[in-house]
């Protein structure tokens, strides 16, 4: 069964991140550094400004660079592509024979999650109409399930490998449903969707790793949003 | 001798003085930028102060927590507003006077902005005492919910119309700029200078500085060819028809971008607060919250731009123009101009990429435009590091600001194409990356372009220089302390650090006082700067630069 890969699943995830930053970041500088240098060298052009960039004008030089610009974020816009989540989601519901439904409930400032049973892949695999058709599953949200900070595992239990689809709603502001990468409290995010009042926000997501997870608000939503925690558990398939 | 004309210009500026008037506004604009930065600043070290525990009001944790939003939602307006929106507008109607050769098309409506603009930051420096606190993109329906968040109906609804106040006051500036360009003539002709500099260079002459000064005359210009030139389009012709279409120095096309995107981006803001208004008035009436998101954006991701682009159309001139030498039609200077005009409008939703709700094409319309402007920003780049290349350039404290500025932008650019891919910006979304990335692109960007300027500017408004050692510490520190704190937030944002935390776990205790410091410098220097400011406006102007000021 192939879950839903997102950029980590598929090696682009924090720490190559840091890396594509870090390089970019001292390539850019060393250029900035040799071009500040070069004005102290002796090969400085007499003529000045009109002289030097006369100079590399003759050769094209920024015509290439903008074809290599160009080149490059065409290159890494196809590259991208397949993480982009809606891509990701479409592609493991095409291979799944069913989903995990887990409707998550966000207030000032409690999460509450719900088993909302199981339903067929296929039956999500038109993805264009996501954001309309889950009511009809998703039946009773409300108060009642896991508050807090209890562990939400209790009623809701994800398992690794599943296709899971959290369904979120808020009952009044704007929140951000997260999961951490770990049971801490500040961890990297290993998904975050916005829940906006008034609509469901869906997300599907896969486990690959049993452990505790922190759940929590990304999007500022009052005084007490650093406390709107919760965590939640996944077994071993 | 060969740079006579240089040397007997100030600022270095195009011969023309602009009005009176025009330069006690633009001053009264920079000082009271500097004014909220020092405000806003101050409220970012209160935030640390908060974080690193150090305070805790009395015990109750609602109203320490209440303290950090209210500072939180003060520095994040103020600094926009009041400090780079401030010093951007009153910088731009200053190079659109100099640089199209005219006084503005209407002074007044120049001080309506001002006053409407400082009205709306004042105001929300009252309700951030009133501990508002809904983050500087007026968080829907948050701020609609007092009560139980610590602040009442009146401050929000204070908030709004201090929103609308700021609204207007840039509405006012936008028009101004846009009626400046287009009505009557305008200071153009640069493009001759393509050809003159060809012919010099294949005659092998370093001599051809003579009589060069200025090349921009008074021009009537028709409707369509107006566009064509001040948009940058007439780049991407071939040669041919490029001459045919006059040139507007490209300080004009930068600040023109920018006034016209920004005008469009601002109905964004006005559909938001519409929405918020009508929701006040009648409770039953149940916005799409999405939608008034959206809108927010539409105005949210310009009015970042609108910090750089005044100031990246004055860097094409000014580098250049450090390398003493008068500037010629360059048409790389120009070419980036369309296509920062089509993707600043159309790249918004970058910033809603988790909303999931919103339609999917609508997301990879921004995904796209978020490459998409990479392109632009990558040619200039390239074009004003190669006119510093090799070149005898005067590295003064404006000409190092900018080459910081550059760096500091680039670095911001990587980060927010990062940011800008719908993939990784699940990992990255509301973490303290996202707040580098703003600090990188506007403390260590923009505003060190602004900064660049003000050095520059001043001479040339109030012929007395800035005293230089100050203008070293102000640079050193502000560099210093910029690229630490924006840089800090970036990787800390990746370790996992989330955004708007009132209360900070202690695996990242250590990261705090590290950035108390580097709050601390950049403080400082502006400080040192204020200082040297107020201390060069009082005196009286030296002998010295009486004379070496003085317009021709
Ligand atoms: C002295 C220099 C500065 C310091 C020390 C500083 C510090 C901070 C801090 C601590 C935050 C809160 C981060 C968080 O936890 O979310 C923040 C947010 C922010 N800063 Fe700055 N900042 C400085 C300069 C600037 C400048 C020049 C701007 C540009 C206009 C700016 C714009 C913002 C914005 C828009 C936010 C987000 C506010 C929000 O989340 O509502 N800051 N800054
Ligand atoms: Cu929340």
């Amino acid at each position: 069964m192939v879950g839903v890969q997102l950029a980590s699943e598929l090696g682009f995830g924090v720490p190559w991140l840091v890396e594509v930053l870090t390089m970019a970041i001292v390539i850019a500088t060393g250029f900035f550094v040799y071009v500040a240098l070069s004005t102290k060298s002796k090969h400085v052009v007499l003529g000045g400004f009109d002289k030097a960039k006369h100079e590399l004008n003759k050769y094209h030089a920024e015509r290439y660079w903008a074809i290599f610009v160009a080149g490059m974020l065409i290159w890494l816009y196809i590259l991208g592509y397949p993480w982009m989540p809606p891509v990701a989601f479409s592609n493991a519901l095409q291979h799944t024979g069913k989903v995990h439904i887990v409707k998550v409930t966000g207030g000032q400032w409690f999460w509450v999650l719900q088993d909302g049973g199981f339903s067929s892949g296929q039956s999500h695999a038109n993805m264009k109409k996501t954001s309309t058709n889950v009511s009809a599953e998703v039946t009773s949200f409300g108060t009642g399930g896991v508050m807090g900070t209890t562990a939400a595992s209790g009623e809701v239990k994800i398992k690794v490998g599943e296709v899971v689809k959290f369904v979120a709603r808020s009952i009044d502001v704007n929140h951000g449903f997260t999961i951490l990468s770990s049971s801490n409290s500040m961890d990297s995010p290993l998904m975050q969707m916005q829940v906006i009042p008034g609509f469901d926000n869906i997300f599907y997501y896969t486990f690959n790793k049993p452990g505790t997870y922190t759940i929590r608000c990304l999007e500022y939503c009052g005084w007490n949003h650093p406390y709107m925690i919760s965590l939640v558990t996944v077994v071993s398939a | 001798m060969q740079h006579a004309n240089y040397d007997k210009e100030h600022g270095p500026a195009p011969e023309y003085e602009i009005t009176k008037d025009l330069s006690d506004l633009t001053l009264m604009f920079i000082v009271a930028s500097i004014i909220y930065f020092l405000i806003a600043g101050s409220m970012a070290i209160v935030m640390r102060v908060i974080q690193s525990k150090l305070m805790l009001m009395g015990g109750n944790q609602q109203e320490t927590f209440g303290l950090f939003y209210a500072a939180l939602t003060v520095h994040g307006q103020v600094m926009f507003f009041g400090f780079a929106s401030m010093v951007t507008i009153g910088i731009s109607y200053y190079l659109i006077s100099k640089f199209g050769k005219k006084p503005l098309f209407s002074m007044r409506l120049a001080i309506w902005s001002f006053s409407s603009l400082n009205a709306g930051v004042i105001l929300v420096i009252v309700t951030g005492t009133m501990f508002l606190g809904a983050g500087w993109y007026d968080l829907m329906p948050l701020i609609f919910h007092p009560g139980n968040n610590g602040w009442s109906t009146l401050s929000a609804v204070a908030f709004l119309n201090a929103q609308v106040l700021i609204a207007v006051g840039i509405t006012l500036f936008c028009i101004n700029i846009i009626a400046t360009v287009f009505s009557g003539k305008i200071g153009a002709g640069l493009e001759k200078t393509e050809q003159a500099d060809d012919d010099r260079h294949s005659s092998k002459s370093d001599e051809g500085d003579k009589g060069r000064a200025d090349f921009l005359t008074l021009q009537d210009m028709p409707g369509t060819t107006r566009w064509i030139s001040v948009l940058g389009i007439s780049s991407w012709l071939p040669k041919r028809s490029r001459r045919l279409v006059p040139a507007v120095s490209v300080v004009v096309t930068g600040v023109f971008v920018n006034a016209f995107v920004q005008l469009i981006g601002n109905t964004g803001l006005y559909t938001q607060l519409a929405t918020g208004f009508s929701y006040l008035m009648n409770p039953n009436f149940q916005p799409n919250w999405l939608l008034t998101k959206d809108a927010f954006w539409f105005f949210g991701h310009p009015i970042v731009y609108f910090t750089l682009f005044s100031f990246l159309g004055a860097v094409y001139y000014y580098i250049p123009r450090y390398t003493k030498k008068t500037v010629p039609y360059d048409k790389w200077a120009y070419r980036s101009w369309p296509f920062y005009f089509i993707f600043t409008m159309l790249v918004f939703q970058h910033h809603s990429f988790l909303d999931m709700p919103n339609p999917v094409w609508f997301q990879i319309l921004s995904q796209t435009a978020s490459f998409g402007i990479i392109f632009p920003s990558g040619l200039t780049i390239m074009t004003v590091m190669m006119y510093i290349f090799r070149s005898r350039i005067k590295w003064n404290i404006s000409s190092m600001f900018f080459l910081a500025g550059i760096a500091g932008w680039a670095y911001g650019g990587f980060n927010g194409a990062q940011e800008g891919w719908w993939g990784t910006d699940v990992y990255l979304h509301n973490t303290l990356n996202v707040v580098g990335h703003i600090h990188l692109v506007i403390l260590t960007g923009s505003m060190l372009f602004a900064l660049g300027l003000i050095y520059s500017i001043i001479p040339d408004i109030t012929k007395k220089r800035l005293n230089r050692t100050l203008g070293v510490v102000h640079l050193v520190l502000t560099v210093v302390g910029g690229f630490g704190l924006a840089l800090m937030f970036t990787y800390l944002g990746f370790a996992g650090f989330i955004r708007r935390e009132a209360d900070v776990p202690a695996q990242f205790s250590w990261a705090l006082s590290w950035l108390l410091f580097f709050a601390l410098t950049v403080g400082f220097a502006q400080i040192v700067f204020s200082y040297n400011l107020f201390k060069t406006l009082k005196r009286k102007a030296t002998q010295e630069e009486v004379q070496s000021l003085k317009t021709s």
